[in-house]
């Protein structure tokens, strides 16, 4: 109806078409439906409206997943106070994400404690496996889905949505995926991402900052079975082939390894147990491939013994270091 | 809307029944309450096209009805079965959500652009999205917020009332203003005039 000068009965029309068009959409009642069938008959002119209304308002259900490409025109005038037109100004320029952002930072944290596991769902039906000693928070906007993984690791099934990204930073990197599995784990001095299930792009993010090598700012397209690796000292991405089965393993209890550095693999176990252990630094870098029981870990350290030249160093309160026997016979 | 009656010969057409009582009564509840229907599923659906797919199936299942069912009793049925189907739809959508993984997303991404199926349909809706979102922001920021949180992330109005701490009612109110302001500004009304005829 393009009436430009609606009348009371008009504008109450306009106003029960909403009210049904909400409490329909809210619920499936059988009853509201009833009643609703009966407004309908009451008038003509009443479903006409309804339809219209209702039309127009799927358009801004639509815009959830179909964010404009383009800075949207300003209507001109503008009536509120200057920090909404600043709003506005910026809407201009990032997309109504930014204004968003600017309205509400509604940011949901989430943690887990030393060797506990936990399963979370998204608004969007997305979940996070948060491995334990780990730090998630997510805030989700209308044209990206934000989460920061503020330490440990965690495995994230992702919702699938073409035109709503969903982007994990963790430390200096950035993934973004549409609707795919990956696990994202920050170690002492990487941050890497494995996918399990489609595809996401990586990207070093603007975190790295001070000295050091400028940074890559190559973005890497990483598909199933492939691991990229961001290096905090190179500040590059690389990227290899990996078994997503043993990247996924914590998430069963199990803790398997390839060749990954020992530095990284105590660092995963750590947040098992209140036992710290703690590396040499000659020993940092050696790789290992394996399994370990996060239960067992007191066995593991008994067969590090047998296998590597190395001994462990109680040290009480402050847990084991695991430090070179070779070295210290050689040198001694 | 108006292709409510396509050609009898078709053999999934709803309409078409064996000629009976109960058919008679089928087709005219057809009739009468098909355009009805849809208005209702496209709330529930939020999409018009899997609206008129989710009535279609909605008859064909009131088919296998057997016996004379009074009219009424066949509306509310008709209606039931039809609510059930669209929550169906609304809950499977939620897992296929996860499911399809397009390989072209990364050119998606870059341009913000969904695929079009017919250009000139895709641009229209996207002007019209362009539109309506330029008169969003017309609004209160309490209301753009209430709006961003139902109508863009999806929150039902129980959990942005939570999230918000404002009570339901209050969000009920946001939302009615909302529609109300919009409708009228996209009907061609000045600020002014839409200023003074709808208070919040």
């Amino acid at each position: 109806m393009s009436k430009l000068d609606p009348t009371e009965s008009d504008i109450a029309r306009l106003r029960e078409a909403s009210t049904w068009i909400q409490r329909l959409n809210e619920s499936n009642s059988q009853a509201a439906v009833e009643e609703w069938l009966q407004w309908c008959e009451s008038d003509p002119l009443n479903l006409p409206i309804y339809e219209q209304m209702q039309n127009r308002w799927n358009v801004l259900a639509r815009a959830g997943g179909a964010p404009s490409p383009m800075p949207l025109v300003s209507q001109g005038r503008q009536r509120r106070t200057a920090l909404i037109s600043l709003a506005a100004s910026i809407v201009l320029v990032v997309g109504v994400a930014g204004w968003l952002t600017l309205r509400h930072a509604d940011v949901q944290v989430q943690r887990t404690a030393i060797g506990e596991q936990r399963r979370m769902t998204l608004a969007d039906g997305s979940y996070i496996d948060l491995a334990p000693a780990s730090r998630v928070s997510d805030r989700y906007t209308l044209t990206e889905r934000n989460v920061q993984l503020e330490r440990g690791q965690a495995f994230f099934a992702v919702a699938h949505s073409a035109v709503r990204p969903f982007i994990v930073r963790a430390n200096s990197v950035e993934v973004t995926a549409a609707g795919t599995e990956f696990d994202v784990r920050i170690d002492p001095n990487h941050t890497v991402v494995t996918v399990s299930e489609g595809r996401v792009r990586v990207a070093p993010g603007t975190g790295a900052a001070g000295a050091g090598p400028p940074v890559d700012t190559a973005t890497v397209r990483a598909g199933v079975g492939e691991r990229v690796t961001y290096s905090e000292s190179s500040r590059r991405l690389s990227v290899a082939r990996v078994d997503t089965e043993v990247a996924e393993s914590w998430r069963d209890g199990r803790l398997q390894f390839e060749s990954d550095s020992l530095e990284d693999v105590v660092a995963v176990i750590n947040r098992y147990s209140a036992h710290q252990i703690a590396v040499a630094p000659a020993l940092r870098q050696t790789r290992f491939t394996g399994t370990v029981s996060p239960g067992h870990v007191p066995d593991w350290l008994k067969a590090l013994e047998q296998i590597y030249a190395v001994e462990m160093v109680d040290e009480g309160a402050n847990g084991v270091l695991i430090e070179t026997r070779i070295g210290k016979s050689t040198h001694g | 809307m108006g292709d409510a009656n396509p050609p009898p010969a078709a053999p999934r057409d709803a309409v078409v029944v064996p000629p009976d009582a109960t058919a008679n009564a089928m087709s005219q509840l057809f009739r009468e309450h098909n355009r009805v229907l849809v208005a209702y599923l496209t709330t529930r659906l939020r999409s018009e096209q899997e609206a008129k797919e989710v009535a279609q199936e909605a008859f064909l299942r009131l088919l296998e009805l057997q016996g004379p069912c009074a009219p009424i009793v066949l509306r509310a049925y008709l209606f039931k079965t039809a609510s059930n189907l669209a929550f169906d739809r609304l809950r499977h959508r939620r897992v296929q959500l996860r499911s399809e993984e397009q390989p072209e997303f990364f050119q998606d991404l870059d341009s913000t652009r969904r695929e079009a199926h017919d250009p000139a349909m895709e641009l229209l809706a996207r002007e019209q999205t362009e539109q309506l979102l330029g008169l969003v922001r017309e609004l209160p920021s309490k209301c753009q917020q209430v709006l961003s949180m139902h109508r863009l992330e999806g929150c039902s109005q129980h959990e942005v009332a939570e999230r918000l701490a404002i009570s339901d009612r209050m969000v009920r109110r946001y939302v009615t203003y909302a529609m109300l302001y919009l409708h009228l500004r996209l009907d061609g009304m000045a600020i002014d005039q839409v200023l003074e005829k709808v208070t919040l």
